[in-house]
């Protein structure tokens, strides 16, 4: 049934890549303002879930954003409820400040012209994210970890309930992962957002996440991460019984 | 927070131009002004500047033969003005499409399909005195033809090397194809083809040319008006399509209106080298921005000006043909990017 907590319910989903199945009958609700971790093998759908949410490959079943059927929403529509955090390989040349005002695009009218309220969603982003010293620099100057906030920060300007990042700490050292998962944390309790992230990092899945999602065999699973945790869920699902974790999920070497 | 950070913050969400881009635009303006009078006085046959501005009034002149001159100076230099816009806008745009710095109608072979669709015409409907409506229609369907092409391409390999490799090798099939062309026509189509080749800004009738002007500006006014979604577009397929961006439908119309622009300016001035390419990077340099509002714009007074330089050095201080002088102009303009890596874009 859906609730009206669900930022996310998701209904007898299957999704074909390749003629392939990828995934097959998929019944998710994920809660307004939660943190939601897709955990699963490499090609096991992590990405093609994300893609489909985002509306990017077609499927069948039903997928309800924030009460609304995502199929009949519009491209403006979908683009003010949904973002996505994107990668940064296919960012040119351009100045940081200026990435981040195109993504109020859904929002300006038809000369692009940024109001007030665009100003200020773009500021408190910038601010939350703590990018303004990168501003006046161009994207391709940038690390790894400062090319992922400026993509968080532009994910935060289209102004979305509901945001999906994929792989986000991918290439981010020790410091900046911190710096991530306590950015994650602000956006769930500062600004309510829900986030659904696919990771193969366990740090993050125990350390932020509200609910895990395990994805084996074309079907998805939705665990807290204490029954993760106490049920070697992890384990199962990578069909791998050597691994030892601790308490805290870190992995015993 | 700083202020530095403040400052930063508001210039670049200030949605009006600095004041450093208006003087940048306004010395502009100054200077296609000047270049366009400039290019109605320089010549063979020397006019007092004050006879031309006479002529330019509709005022009798001194000697008849100067108002026939003054009347061809002024078409030839309305087509600098025409090919300079619809070049380097067709440049810009294409540079966006295929997030490609390197992108130009030259470049991709977008010229030489022309070419291909004039070389055509030029055999089975005989050489024109005048640029016919055939010669424009094939040299759009050429353009056009080779764009689609490279856009299938572009989107198979999405890899900018081979994208530009590709276009290389189209060109190198419509070059092909000319030459087979070429071999089956007399020696005055030979000539005729040879002529229009080398490029020119003089074959445009003086009654047509004001309507291709205004042409050509109602195609850069749509574009601008269009600019959101070119600056969207600078973001990559991917996020600029999750951003509500209907990227295949705004890049069928680019291609498009970018195919057409290069095909008129290819029928009535000839294949004209490196404008195309050469200009968006210039304007860059002016002004190191994105927005199209500004490039749009910025790019119709720059092309213009190399173009009408490009003209008077065609006829100052010795004839020279105008594809050599763009040649000159262009060429280390694309060098000084490769070499000193200000393109800022990647290769792949």
């Amino acid at each position: 049934m859906e609730n009206h907590l669900d930022s996310i319910a998701i209904s007898n989903l299957s999704i074909h890549y390749k003629k392939q199945q990828v995934l097959k009958d998929v019944n998710l609700r994920l809660q307004k303002g939660g943190i939601h971790v897709l955990v699963g093998p490499n090609g096991s759908g992590k990405t093609s879930l994300l893609n489909a949410l985002s509306g990017e490959i077609s499927y069948s079943g039903s997928i309800l954003l924030e009460g609304k059927e995502q199929q009949k929403l519009s491209k403006n529509e979908l683009a003010q409820t949904l973002s996505m955090v994107h990668s940064t390989n296919a960012v040119h040349h351009i100045q940081v400040e200026e990435f981040i005002r195109l993504a109020r695009f859904p929002y300006t009218n038809f000369l692009g012209r940024l109001s007030e309220t665009d100003k200020e969603i773009i500021h408190k982003g910038i601010q939350l994210v703590g990018i303004e010293e990168l501003l006046s620099k161009s994207v391709d100057e940038l690390s790894d970890g400062e090319r992922k906030k400026v993509m968080i920060a532009a994910a935060l300007a289209q102004d979305c309930p509901i945001m999906l990042m994929d792989e986000p700490t991918t290439f981010l050292d020790i410091g900046n992962k911190f710096l991530f998962s306590k950015l994650l944390q602000q956006m769930k309790l500062e600004l309510g957002k829900t986030l659904v992230i696919s990771t193969h990092d366990l740090d993050l899945v125990f350390q932020v996440a509200d609910s895990v999602l395990l994805i084996q065999d074309q079907h998805i699973e939705q665990h807290s991460v204490q029954e993760v945790r106490d049920q070697k869920l992890i384990e199962k699902t990578f069909e791998a019984y050597h691994l030892q974790l601790d308490a805290n999920g870190k992995l015993i070497l | 927070m700083s202020n530095s950070v403040n400052n930063s913050i508001y210039v670049i969400l200030a949605p009006y131009m600095q004041i450093r881009e208006k003087i940048t635009f306004f010395i502009l303006l100054l200077a296609v002004a000047l270049l366009f009078l400039g290019s109605l006085t320089i010549g063979s046959v020397k006019i007092p500047f004050q006879e031309i501005l006479s002529i330019l009034g509709g005022e009798v002149a001194e000697k008849k033969s100067w108002t026939l001159i003054v009347e061809a100076r002024l078409t030839s230099s309305l087509t600098a003005i025409f090919a300079g816009i619809g070049l380097s806008i067709s440049g810009l745009l294409m540079q966006n499409i295929f997030q490609n710095p390197l992108a130009g109608p030259g470049v991709l072979g977008i010229t030489s399909g022309s070419n291909l669709g004039v070389a055509l015409v030029f055999l089975f409907a005989g050489t024109q005195s005048n640029v016919g409506v055939l010669t424009v229609i094939a040299a759009i369907a050429g353009a056009l033809g080779v764009l689609f092409l490279i856009i299938g391409i572009s989107l198979r390999v999405r890899n900018n090397v081979i994208v530009l490799i590709s276009g290389l090798m189209l060109s190198y099939l419509c070059g092909a194809g000319v030459n087979i062309i070429l071999n089956y026509s007399s020696k005055n189509q030979i000539q005729q083809f040879v002529n229009w080749g080398f490029g020119n800004f003089s074959s445009v009738h003086p009654d047509t040319i004001i309507y291709l002007l205004f042409l050509m500006l109602g195609f850069a006014l749509l574009l601008t008006l269009l600019s959101k979604f070119w600056n969207a577009l600078i973001l990559g397929e991917k996020f600029a399509g999750s951003l509500g961006v209907p990227v295949f439908k705004i890049r069928i119309i680019g291609i498009l209106v970018t195919g057409i622009m290069t095909g008129l300016v290819t029928a009535y001035c000839g294949p004209i080298a490196f404008i195309g390419i050469a200009v968006p990077h210039i304007c860059r340099m002016l002004i190191p921005k994105t927005n199209h509002f500004i490039m749009i714009p910025l790019n119709i007074l720059v092309g213009s000006a190399i173009c009408l330089i490009g003209l008077i050095f065609t006829q100052y201080p010795f004839p020279l043909p105008l594809n050599a002088v763009t040649s000159l102009i262009g060429a280390p303009v694309i060098l000084w990017i490769l070499i000193s890596k200000k393109a800022g874009w990647k290769t792949t």
